[in-house]
């Protein structure tokens, strides 16, 4: 057996003193994997990504990222696609890829270029002349292209045309391989479940519900977005 | 691109059932090399992970072959084609007599349809 990709063991973060947004918790990533983290608004799946990314720091409990405790060192295997843009609007498309090849050494700037070209994206735009859903585009493009073994992809199609989603997916799915995995958060779970090897619905800032996907579907006799809306009945 | 899932059952399930009729019907020729399973799963738009296994259940059931850095063929043993075929027609044929069966359509309804289609 590889060693995993991703350990979080009994994390805890709380925003506010007595509101645990995460408790005790265990989640373990294996290379080659897909992985679906769904569950209701405000359940911690932001908030766990960004501890592992680094942008928050746990109360307690441990990350190690590719057998390595987390750290500056673990960023360069991390490809994180946040909830919110963060790229500065004064730059062009051009200009950002210039960026990242600086920043990132895995950073395949072909790869961006193909896919920019196959979604019609002009480079020598003003990222702040792009549509929102261009602008997602974008930025999912600069994180797939990179030779990562861990993306996090935090709501990666949810502003995005459903071309573009299938266009999306397919890139992940080209651009799978054995020793990288892959974390998708995203309330369109009809959309992006086939893709999926495994699921976990978190609830409450603990895993509530996790396994094979595929199983799963078999096991229930339902999809996992019926799955979802069962368990998590309002 | 991805097709549309039926959602109460397993994806990999589906791909099996679909590539075994595209198989049978001489879609796939006999003898021929098979798709990759990264190709299948790009087509298809799911997990790497789900083709393999639909692939591994046709081969199981001999359809497919595997040949060692060569890739996968569909068989040339005809034997096997076509009794798999009569076992595919006949759980096909089940399957729908059960359904008619359920909504109260008679062997009568079936015996007329089939005349006047032929008629």
């Amino acid at each position: 057996m590889s060693e995993p990709i991703l350990v979080c063991d009994k994390l805890c973060k709380s925003y506010k003193k007595g509101v645990p947004v995460l408790n005790n918790f265990d989640f373990t990533v294996e290379p080659g994997r897909i992985i679906g983290l769904l569950g209701p608004n405000g359940c911690g799946k932001s908030t766990l990504l960004k501890l592992i990314a680094g942008l928050l720091v746990p109360d307690c409990g441990e990350i190690t990222v590719c057998g390595i405790k987390r750290s500056e060192e673990t960023n360069k295997y991390i490809s994180y696609l946040p909830e919110r843009p963060y790229f500065s609007t004064r730059m062009s498309v051009d200009e950002m890829i210039s960026f990242f090849k600086e920043f990132y050494a895995d950073f395949d700037e072909l790869i961006a270029r193909k896919m920019l070209f196959d979604l019609g994206i002009n480079p020598k735009s003003q990222v702040k002349t792009l549509s929102k859903g261009t602008k997602e585009k974008v930025q999912l493009i600069l994180v797939m292209s990179r030779r990562a073994k861990l993306y996090m992809l935090d709501e990666p199609i949810g502003g995005v045309d459903p071309a573009a989603r299938d266009y999306i997916l397919s890139t992940i799915i080209g651009n799978y391989n054995e020793e990288a995995s892959v974390i998708i958060t995203t309330h369109l779970i009809a959309d992006i479940e086939p893709v999926l090897n495994d699921f976990a619905f978190m609830y409450q800032g603990k895993i509530h519900m996790s396994g094979d996907a595929d199983e799963t579907r078999n096991t229930y006799g339902k999809s996992l977005d019926q799955l979802f809306r069962e368990v998590f009945r309002c | 691109m991805s097709w549309r899932f039926d959602p109460g059952s397993s994806v990999s399930g589906q791909i099996a059932y679909s590539l075994r009729i595209k198989i049978l019907t001489g879609e796939y020729p006999s003898g021929s090399q098979f798709p990759t399973v990264r190709s299948l799963a790009l087509e298809l738009g799911v997990n790497p992970n789900t083709v393999q296994k639909a692939l591994s259940v046709l081969e199981g059931e001999g359809l497919l072959e595997s040949r060692t850095t060569v890739g996968r063929f569909v068989t040339e043993d005809s034997d096997v084609l076509s009794s798999a075929l009569t076992a595919f027609k006949k759980s096909f044929l089940e399957s729908v007599f059960s359904k008619a069966d359920e909504i109260g359509i008679t062997k009568n309804d079936f015996e007329s349809f089939l005349s006047n289609k032929e008629g």
